[in-house]
Formats: C-alpha cells, sequence, structure tokens
C-alpha cells in the first residue's frame, strides 16, 4: 500500500551514512584498530632499533647461558653455574612461598586487629586505630626499609645468638633445636628420607580418595539439599589417610634434621633468613592494617536488625556470628580482599630494597649482567600477569560461590 | 561566554603544562644539522645510521651530561647545598674544563648499578664516571669503549679483626655481602666456586645498607674493592676491629666509559687522564703550573700547557686546555689527596704515576 | 543493647563509671588492659624515649636535600610562590564550607608560627608568615564574594594549580630561569610527581573507563587488556619499563628525561586504578538516568557529559583524594630507579662522610613526614565525604 501511513518498518536504506549509529560505530572501531596497530608497531620498531643499533637483537637465548653470580637464598639449588633460567625460576619460586604465606598470615592478623579494634575495651581499641593509623599512613617501603634496619639488624649477632636445646654431640658438633639471631632462625625440621617415595604414593592415593568424597558430598548437596562440608570432610579424610600411612609404613618417611653451629653459620635444620623473615613479617604487619579496615566495614555494615534478630531467635553469641553475621559480611569483604591479596603478590618486588632476592631482584640482576632489559621485563611481566590473574580467578570463584543469591 | 571562558583556561593550563615539562628541551638533544643528516641517510639505507659525535652534541648543548653515583664516600656524593662533590666529580670537572674551559658545564645524573650502561648506551648521558670496572664482555658486549683506568683497585674482603681469618679459604661457611650488578659479584662467585669454598651470599643495592648488615654482625665478611674497603673501614669509629684481608681477588681498573664508536670524544677524555697523569708525574700541580708554564725547557712540557705544538686543536677543544685543567682542578694526585687521601686516608697503592712505583703512564704529547 | 537511661553511679561518679565499663567490665576485659597497659610500657620505653637521645643534626643540616633535593637555593623563592598560591586557595576552600575558620586552619597557623620562629634563613621565615597571611587573608576575601563567583575561583585555582607550580618551579627563562626537572628532589619531587599522577590519572582513566563501557568490542578488549595488563604487575616493573623501555619506543629525537619517565610509569599505574574506581561509579549510575535523559532527547554523548559524568565526579572526590594518599605512597617507588625522591635523598644523606650513622634519624624524619601528610588527607576525605552527603561504606 502506497499510502503515507504505511506501519512497517523504515526502510533502512533511507538513513544516511553518517547518521547510521551502527555504521559509524564500526567505522570508529576500524579507525581505532589501524591507529593502536600503526603505535605499537612504531613503538616496537623504535626499539628494535635502537637495540640494533648498540648491537643488541632481542633474543630469548642468553637464558641458557650461566649466570655467574650466587643469590643468597633458594628453595631450588642454584650455584654460580645455573642458568638464568634456573636463577629466575628460583626467584619466581622464592616470591610464591612468600606471597602464600603472607596472604595467609596477614589474613589472620587483619582478623584479630579487626576484633580489637570493634573491642569494648578502650585501650585496646584505641591501640589498634593507633596501629592501623600509622602503617596505613606510611610507604611500604619505608616501612621495609625501617622494620629491616631499626628492627632486625638489631638482633643479636650470630655469637650472642639466642639458643634453646644445645646439645654437644660426640664428635665435637654442637647441636641445637633453635635458634635466633640478626642472621636468621634455624630450628629442628623434618626432611624426606631415602623411603619418602612409598609416602608419597599414598598420600597420591588419599587424595584421590579425599576428592573422590568431595565429589560424592556434593552430589549429595544437589540431591538432599541440605548444605555438606564439601571443603571440611575430605580435607581431614585426606590428613587423616596421611598420618595412617605415615604410621604404618616400615621405614620412616622423614628424618631429623638438626641445626648445627659452624664456625660463623648455622647449618642444617630449617633456616629463615633475616631478608625473608623481615619481607615476611614487613607485608604481614602492612596489609594486616588494610585487612582489618575490610573486616570492620564489612561487619560494621551489617544492620544492627539482623543481631537484634539473631538474638531474638534464641541464637547464641557464636552461632549469631557463625550464621548470620560472617556470611552475610563475606560478601562484602571478599572483592576488596581480592585486591590486598594481589597487592601482597606484586608487593613482594620491593624485596629488592632489603636484600631478598625476589624475582624482581633477580630480574634486576640478570639485566644488569647481561644488559637484556628488553626480553628480562616481557618475561617478568608476563609471570607476575599470570599470578595476579591465577589470585583474582581464584577468589572471583569463591566471590560467586558465597554471593546471596537475590530475587 | 562561560563555555569560552572555561575553554581558554583549559587550553592555556595544558599549554603551560606542556610547556614546563616537555621532554624536548630536558636532554642531549641532537642539533638541527644532524637531525637532517641521518634522516637523508637513514630513509635509503635504513640499516646504517650515521650518528652524530657526542663532542658536537655536546658543544652544542653547552654542558656535558655525566652519570655518576650520588652515595659514594669519597668518590661521588651530595653535599648538604645538594651540590656534588668527589674524586670522580673532579674528573668530570676536569672534562669540562678541557672542552669549554670552566668547571661548572656540567649536569649531574645519579644513576644506581642496575641503570648506569643503559643509560649510556641510551644516549642519556654523554660519559659515565662511575666506578665502572673494565672487562672484556663489557668492552665489547654492552656496546661500550673505555679509557685506559683512572683507578687501580682491586676486590677483597673485609673482615672483623682477631677472630682468625686471614686468608680466603678461612671464610668457609661465612656470610659475606656484596654489593649487585657489580663485577665483585661476578667475581666473588667465580672465585669461591673455583677455590670449593662455600659460603652465604648477602647483595645489597647500595654501600649504606652493607654496612649495617656488617656493623650489626649479619654478615662475617664484606667483599668490596679495596678503596671502597678503606672508605668503609674509615667510618667505623672503632676501626682497629676491623681489618682488610691482604689476599686481592680480581684486577678492578676502573675507567670511564663513552658509546662505541665515538672516538673523538674519546679521545678528549682518555687525553684529559693523561694530562692529569703527566702533571703528577712531573709535579706539576695548580699552585705551580705558572711557574712551570713560563720556566719549562722541555719540549713535552711546552705542548702539554699548550705553547708548543697545538694539541688541542687537533681534538677540537682549545690549545691550553691542559693548562686550564690543572690550573683549575688540579693534578691527579692533587684531586686524589683532596677527596680520597686527605679525608679517607685511602693510600695510592698503584695509584701513581710509572716513575713513583705506580701504574700511570702518560702516552707522549707530541 | 545501649541503654540511654544512666545508672545512678553513672550520673554521681562519671569517671569511675567510665573506667569500669570500658577497660575492667569482664575478668577477661581486665586482663586485656592490663597486657595492652604493658605493651604500652614497652613501647614507650623501647621505642619513644630513646628518640630523645638520638642525634638529629643530620636533619637540621640537611634539611634542604630533603625537602627540596637539590634545587638550586637562590631559586627557593619559586618553592615558596607555589606554596602561597596553595595556601591562597585552601584559606577560599575553607570559606567555601563554612563561615569561621575550621579549628585545622588555626593549628596550621600555630605550625606556621612556630617554624617562623625556628632558626632557619629569613627568606623562610618571612615565607611562613606570608603563607599564615594570605591563609586568613583569603578566607577574608572569600567571605566577601558571591557563592557563585567563589566557587568558580575555586574551582579554577586547583585546576591550574599543577600547570602553575611547574611553570614556577620549572620556569622559562627569563626572570625564572630553568631549573632542571634532575634538580628537584626530596619531598618536592614526589609531591610534584604524585599530585601530576593524580591529576591527569582521571581523564586517562575515564577513557579507560568509558572504552571499558563501551560496546564496540575492539575498544573494549583493547581497554580491558590495558587495564588488567596494568594492574597486574607491580609498579616497580611499570617504572623499570619506563625508564629502560621508554627512551627506545620513542623517536630519537625525544629522549625523555628520567622525570618524565618515572611520571609516565606512576600515572599509567594510577590510570589503570583510577578507570576501575570510575567504572565502579558509573555501574552506581542507575539506569532510569539514561532512559530519562533519552526520553528528553539527549543523545548519548550529551547524556554522557551532562547527566551522568557529574554525578559520578561528585562522588569520585573522596576517592580522588583518597588515591592522593596511595599515589604519595607509591610514588617513594620511584626511588628504585634511581631518582631522588624522599627515600633516595635519604640514602645520599647518609653517604656523606659526616653522617654517616645518620640514616636511622633520616628514615623516621621521612616517616613522619609521610605520616604527617597522609593522615590529614585522610581526615580531610572523611570531611568531604560527610560534606557531599556520599559515602563509599554501605549504607543501610
Amino acid at each position: 500500500m502506497e499510502d503515507g501511513m504505511s506501519l512497517t518498518r523504515p526502510n533502512k536504506t533511507n538513513i544516511p551514512l553518517w547518521q547510521d549509529t551502527h555504521k559509524r560505530q564500526i567505522l570508529a572501531q576500524f579507525i581505532f584498530a589501524v591507529l593502536v596497530i600503526v603505535i605499537v608497531s612504531l613503538l616496537y620498531g623504535n626499539i628494535i632499533d635502537s637495540l640494533s643499533e648498540i648491537g643488541m637483537i632481542p633474543s630469548f637465548r642468553f637464558l641458557r647461558m650461566d649466570s655467574n653470580i650466587d643469590i643468597s637464598e633458594s628453595i631450588i639449588s642454584v650455584d654460580n653455574t645455573s642458568s638464568n633460567l634456573r636463577l629466575i625460576v628460583s626467584g619466581f619460586l622464592n616470591t610464591i612461598s612468600i606471597s602464600f604465606l603472607a596472604i595467609i598470615f596477614s589474613t589472620i592478623l587483619g582478623l584479630i586487629i579487626a576484633l580489637c579494634r570493634l573491642s569494648t575495651n578502650y585501650l585496646i581499641n584505641k591501640l589498634a586505630v593507633i596501629y592501623i593509623e600509622i602503617i596505613r599512613n606510611i610507604p611500604l617501603l619505608l616501612l621495609l626499609l625501617i622494620w629491616y634496619r631499626a628492627f632486625f639488624l638489631k638482633l643479636p649477632g650470630i655469637k650472642e645468638a639466642i639458643i634453646f636445646g644445645k646439645t654437644l654431640q660426640e664428635g665435637g658438633q654442637t647441636q641445637l633445636s633453635f635458634s635466633l639471631s640478626n642472621r636468621g632462625i634455624s630450628m629442628a625440621w623434618l626432611r624426606p628420607s631415602d623411603h619418602f617415595t612409598p609416602f608419597l604414593v599414598c598420600m597420591a592415593i588419599a587424595f584421590v580418595v579425599a576428592i573422590a568424597l568431595g565429589i560424592f558430598l556434593k552430589h549429595r548437596e544437589n540431591h538432599t539439599g541440605k548444605e555438606q562440608r564439601i571443603i571440611l570432610f575430605p580435607f581431614l579424610l585426606f590428613i587423616g589417610l596421611s598420618l595412617i600411612s605415615y604410621a604404618l609404613l616400615p621405614n620412616a618417611a622423614l628424618q631429623k634434621d638438626i641445626p648445627v653451629l659452624g664456625k660463623f653459620n648455622i647449618s642444617g635444620g630449617l633456616h629463615i633468613t633475616a631478608e625473608w623473615f623481615s619481607l615476611f613479617s614487613g607485608l604481614i604487619l602492612y596489609t594486616s592494617a588494610f585487612i582489618a579496615e575490610i573486616f570492620r566495614a564489612g561487619i560494621q555494615g551489617i544492620p544492627k536488625g539482623q543481631i537484634e534478630a539473631a538474638r531474638s531467635l534464641g541464637l547464641s553469641h557464636m552461632k549469631t556470628i557463625r550464621l548470620v553475621i560472617i556470611p552475610q559480611a563475606k560478601v562484602v569483604i571478599i572483592p576488596p580482599l581480592t585486591s590486598q591479596y594481589l597487592g601482597v603478590a606484586k608487593n613482594t618486588s620491593l624485596g629488592v630494597a632489603i636484600g631478598f632476592p625476589d624475582l624482581f631482584a633477580i630480574t634486576g640482576t640478570i639485566i644488569n649482567q647481561s644488559g637484556r632489559a628488553l626480553e628480562m621485563i616481557i618475561l617478568v611481566m608476563a609471570i607476575y600477569l599470570t599470578l595476579s590473574l591465577l589470585t583474582s580467578l581464584i577468589m572471583n570463584l569463591y566471590n560467586s560461590r558465597i554471593q546471596i543469591k537475590e530475587r | 561566554m562561560k563555555k569560552r571562558v572555561t575553554l581558554a583556561f583549559v587550553l592555556i593550563s595544558v599549554l603551560v603544562l606542556c610547556l614546563s615539562c616537555g621532554g624536548k628541551q630536558e636532554s642531549p638533544e641532537p642539533t638541527t644539522t644532524s637531525v637532517a643528516a641521518p634522516a637523508v641517510a637513514a630513509a635509503p639505507a635504513p640499516v646504517v645510521k650515521e650518528k652524530t659525535s657526542t663532542l658536537q652534541q655536546v658543544k652544542d648543548r653547552g654542558y656535558i651530561v655525566v652519570g655518576v653515583n650520588a652515595s659514594n664516600p669519597g668518590f661521588a656524593y651530595l653535599q648538604e647545598d645538594g651540590s656534588y662533590t668527589g674524586f670522580e666529580i673532579d674528573l668530570a670537572k676536569a672534562l669540562s674544563v678541557a672542552v669549554f674551559g670552566t668547571p661548572d658545564k656540567l649536569e649531574f645524573r645519579p644513576l644506581t648499578s642496575k641503570e648506569r650502561f643503559i643509560a649510556l648506551q641510551s644516549g642519556e648521558i654523554d660519559v659515565l664516571i662511575r666506578t665502572a670496572t673494565i672487562n672484556s664482555s663489557r668492552d665489547t658486549e654492552l656496546g661500550l669503549d673505555f679509557t685506559t683506568p683512572y683507578f687501580y683497585d682491586g676486590q677483597t674482603f673485609v673482615v672483623r679483626d682477631n677472630i682468625g681469618i686471614n686468608t680466603m679459604e678461612d671464610l668457609e661457611g661465612a656470610s659475606i655481602a656484596v654489593l649487585t650488578g657489580s663485577t665483585t659479584e661476578t667475581n666473588l662467585a667465580a672465585i669461591m666456586a673455583s677455590k670449593q669454598i662455600e659460603y652465604r651470599p648477602l647483595t645489597f643495592e647500595n654501600l649504606d645498607e652493607m654496612k649495617s648488615a656488617f656493623i650489626n654482625d649479619r654478615v662475617d665478611a664484606v667483599s668490596v674493592d679495596k678503596s671502597s674497603a678503606v672508605v668503609f673501614l674509615a667510618q667505623f669509629e672503632d676501626a682497629g676491629d676491623f681489618k682488610g684481608l691482604e689476599e686481592t681477588i680480581s684486577k678492578e681498573p676502573l675507567g670511564i666509559a663513552v658509546r662505541h664508536g665515538d672516538s673523538a670524544w674519546k679521545d678528549i677524555c682518555q687525553w684529559t687522564l693523561f694530562a692529569l697523569f703527566y702533571g703528577d708525574e712531573h709535579a706539576i700541580t695548580s699552585a705551580n703550573v705558572d711557574e712551570v708554564l713560563s720556566t719549562t725547557t722541555s719540549p713535552e712540557t711546552k705542548n702539554v700547557l699548550g705553547k708548543g705544538k697545538e694539541i688541542g686543536a687537533m681534538m677540537g677543544l682549545s690549545n691550553d686546555w691542559a693548562y686550564q685543567i690543572i690550573k683549575q682542578v688540579g693534578n691527579y694526585g692533587e684531586i686524589f689527596d683532596r677527596n680520597l687521601g686527605i679525608p679517607m686516608k685511602v693510600t695510592r697503592g698503584y695509584n701513581k704515576p710509572w716513575n713513583q712505583g705506580g701504574l700511570f703512564y702518560a702516552n707522549p704529547f707530541n | 543493647m545501649n541503654n540511654p537511661f544512666k545508672t545512678p553511679m553513672e550520673v554521681k561518679h562519671p569517671l569511675y563509671y567510665w573506667i569500669h565499663k570500658n577497660l575492667f567490665s569482664t575478668v577477661g576485659n581486665t586482663l586485656l588492659t592490663l597486657f595492652s597497659c604493658y605493651l604500652l610500657y614497652l613501647l614507650a620505653t623501647k621505642s619513644l624515649l630513646p628518640l630523645f637521645s638520638w642525634d638529629w643534626t643530620v636533619i637540621q643540616a640537611n634539611l634542604k636535600l630533603i625537602l627540596t633535593g637539590s634545587y638550586p637555593n637562590e631559586q627557593l623563592w619559586r618553592v615558596h610562590l607555589c606554596l602561597w598560591y596553595a595556601a591562597f586557595f585552601f584559606g577560599m576552600t575553607f570559606r567555601f564550607s563554612r563561615k569561621t575558620p575550621p579549628r585545622i586552619m588555626y593549628l596550621l597557623g600555630i605550625v606556621l608560627i612556630f617554624f617562623a620562629s625556628c632558626k632557619f634563613e629569613t627568606l623562610h621565615r618571612l615565607s611562613m608568615l606570608c603563607i599564615l597571611f594570605l591563609l586568613f587573608g583569603s578566607f577574608f576575601i572569600a567571605s566577601k564574594l558571591k557563592k557563585e563567583r567563589l566557587s568558580l575561583i575555586i574551582i579554577f585555582g586547583w585546576i591550574l594549580l599543577l600547570p602553575f607550580c611547574f611553570g614556577v618551579i620549572r620556569g622559562f627563562g627569563g626572570p625564572l630561569p630553568i631549573v632542571k626537572t634532575n634538580l628537584w628532589g626530596g619531598l618536592l619531587l614526589s609531591l610534584l610527581v604524585s599530585l601530576t599522577s593524580i591529576f591527569l590519572s582521571l581523564p586517562i582513566g575515564l577513557l579507560l573507563a568509558l572504552g571499558r563501557r563501551s560496546k564496540m568490542k575492539i575498544v573494549k578488549s583493547v581497554c580491558i587488556f590495558l587495564i588488567e595488563l596494568i594492574r597486574g604487575v607491580p609498579l616497580i616493573t611499570i617504572l623499570f619499563i619506563g625508564y629502560l623501555i621508554l627512551p627506545m619506543a620513542l623517536p630519537k629525537g625525544w629522549a625523555p628525561s628520567v622525570f618524565i619517565r618515572a611520571l609516565s610509569g606512576v600515572v599509567l599505574f594510577h590510570s589503570a586504578y583510577m578507570a576501575e574506581a570510575l567504572r565502579g561509579g558509573l555501574q552506581g549510575i542507575s539506569k532510569t538516568q539514561y532512559e530519562a535523559a533519552t526520553s528528553l532527547n539527549l543523545s548519548p554523548q550529551k547524556t554522557m557529559i551532562f547527566i551522568i559524568l557529574p554525578q559520578v565526579l561528585k562522588r569520585m572526590i573522596p576517592v580522588l583524594v583518597n588515591s592522593f594518599t596511595s599515589a604519595l605512597k607509591d610514588t617513594s617507588l620511584i626511588s628504585i630507579i634511581g631518582m631522588l625522591d624522599l627515600i633516595g635523598i635519604s640514602t645520599s644523606i647518609v653517604s656523606n662522610p659526616k653522617y654517616l650513622t645518620g640514616s636511622a634519624q633520616v628514615l623516621f624524619f621521612e616517616g613522619s613526614l609521610y605520616f604527617v601528610l597522609c593522615y590529614s588527607i585522610s581526615k580531610a576525605s572523611v570531611v568531604l565525604e560527610k560534606k557531599l552527603g556520599v559515602t563509599t561504606k554501605i549504607k543501610k
């Protein structure tokens, strides 16, 4: 029908090109993409040019060359003939070990301080406030420097170390069970003996059984609707089975590792260097102040009505906390907590300032000795990025699990 | 109206911001002629780039950009009023006198040991006078050139006295501190590995932290260059409790570093050093240089001080460049005594002219 | 829970009642009180008392280095000029919100008079008095102006603060000879870098946040990639990239100074964080705003500029002030790439043979400086939050 009152859609070709939002967006995206590609290739081209001018062509071959340096501590064995790659792996392991433990302990300490902050005891409350305010308002670098220099280095030297359990063996060796000095802490520890492999196999079996239990419990939860302890029971099962297998195995899977006093240092046992410990404790002190504030905000954000309602239902103090306060607080706390955890992993890079060979410190050393700045930086960025993405992935999974499903 | 005023304000502030911290005026910049030349040369043959000589850049800019250390007692450090002073700073001043006639045409860039070579490679600084040990890999792989050493150093250990450490082997199992990113680090690792001595290394970023660690007995020994060892020992009130081991692990000749392929500039740095050595060899000091200038009969001394052959002009400098250096800054011995000998009690060791038993030998000036 | 009625005990002996209720109400509480008293005693004897026995000459002698680095002495009046500018607009801003000077102004006044009476150079002492005069004077002047005019002046004053400071401190010849950025150091450098990074990270972060929310796939993915990349790596790595790679990446004639390189690293870092904060703010604007704007026939661009952004930015002001604190603290990392900011200059000071044992004093002094600055800024942001009626905490 050709009267003017057509109720069908207007013909698309009537819209001029420059007014069509859809086409405009495509054009804009195209221009944007071209711009980005041009800029990136320009920058990259410049970098390659500058490097080739001084005779260095980017390549990753230097990773296989000897590093020629020793580093002060490492979980895997390194010496001056280790390749650069091995050195980087060692730095990475150092970083991970500290971040992982620092995250756990700073959460615990943060919780304690948050509780202090919420306490009705005036002195404890104010002490917590002073602590939080001081720590939050100075840079981490400064805190680490002060903590290391003014505190750790002032601990007694190795000759006046605080020692427990000193015994003199027949061979003239002096053994001890614990020592504290400004070089670090040494304590008697267990380490895998030669018969560790059967135990490892048993642990693997226990792990599989625990996973099976977890799957079974999840199945049951889906079926019956009752919440099951999906994590706790399998974990306990794993621990229990491992302990039983350890006791039942004929040869001891672990053996004692006792520190021995040497001419200059204490060798053997579990040795935690002062640098590791000061970075660790500095990170914990710093992060716990922020975590305490996050906890406090979460807990105080819960309306008073909830607590009153719980009381009127007859729930005890502990039950209120466990069933009413914590689930609601968790929702609010987890996202900022995630960013704090990410911050911990990145803050370990400050170990370079106090002599701890974390990933970044080793990067600096390798750049210095080999001159390969571009390649090392790309590598290091990739590693840190992977670490961050992994952490936020795990935390986001947990976050979506605990979200209160609202209608 | 309001919109226009706002727009004007925003534009003005953006303009001011750009003017204030525009990177262009900050740092070494090639002149207009030299920008044209590489552009023309670069277009048809991108591989071969014609580089502007550093000397030309420096002269056009009007000052030399020197990479230094801001926290090396005796060699280069900051005074309360913010000015730099020290042994290496005086060498830079000599360079400035050579090129410009006055010792103040300098701009100092404090660099950590990590960035010192990269800063030189990338063109941020013209010359590096920052306790850089000359070795083959730096000379070849890193794209740098070195002058003759201006300081012969060696690596050794500083330990506490009277606990029975006299040789390196006594350090088995000890904790040893070393500065990161330096040849001391690699030398220590290499020599300990070769002698199969087990030890526990601890690396630090700067001397101050190392000193704290050593004083507090965090480490049993510190591995530093002999010159730093003396400075180190000078800082302790009870210096009698510490000593340096006699052994020298490695040769640590410190030289001035410039970029590869920069011959004219390197010549100037090189012969500035030789002028300083020459003054030391022939006892020409800032006090008596005028007298020597008027009374000398040696043709070489005349060449040096500007009355004989026109050596300065061959390098693009004024002819009395060496005279001005010795007059305004002093000869090598004076510089050494002023910064290291008297305040830090560093002995000259090998850092003496050859005719006094040391290793400095100024090549002939003719 | 909280009994609004006071017991007879509380009325008669308020202090005793307070002590009992807050410190000794239960056995557990009593133990905690005793424990914290012991802690306080330990802190006082181990940390506070030794402070008085330390030798503070290293601070006195190097105060100029700590505060301004190697800035030439005869040009220090320019730094004072910037302080006067800031004081002037501070006074006006205070007047904007209240009729009488707040307590903080009196506190500042007392501090300034104290500094003016210390044994510094005449120039600095006079300058302190000038700041005091400007602070109260501008307060007075502002009371004579109409509110609209005043708000306009204040906004432009603060926006122009940074260009003014840069222009004056760097100079461009003539009466203001150029002072190169490698001479800037100490607190001056830290403040300039953090202020600039906040100012610049806002527009850049805004662009990134808008790009991330855009419907155009390519723009969105590029923005997400950039934001996650920058947020996923430590600041030190970004600073290192800026320091080592930037000179190689830029065309030959552009060799940027160390200051520019460090600054670009810090700005990039904060832009990513600002983008995330802005994204949260943008998400907080309810859909009805967009719908109302569309029904008024506003194009998407006009909606963004006139409706959405003013609301977001108003909510962002406390966040901005807070991020100034974190910027100030993060800026301390530029000392690791060799810049002589507050922490970097402390290493130089203790290398001076005269002050070799002064590292503890210098570190402590700097810690106090940072604390005073950051604490006052965070307190200011709390006040701002209350004033603007926006809060980042959960309200129920």
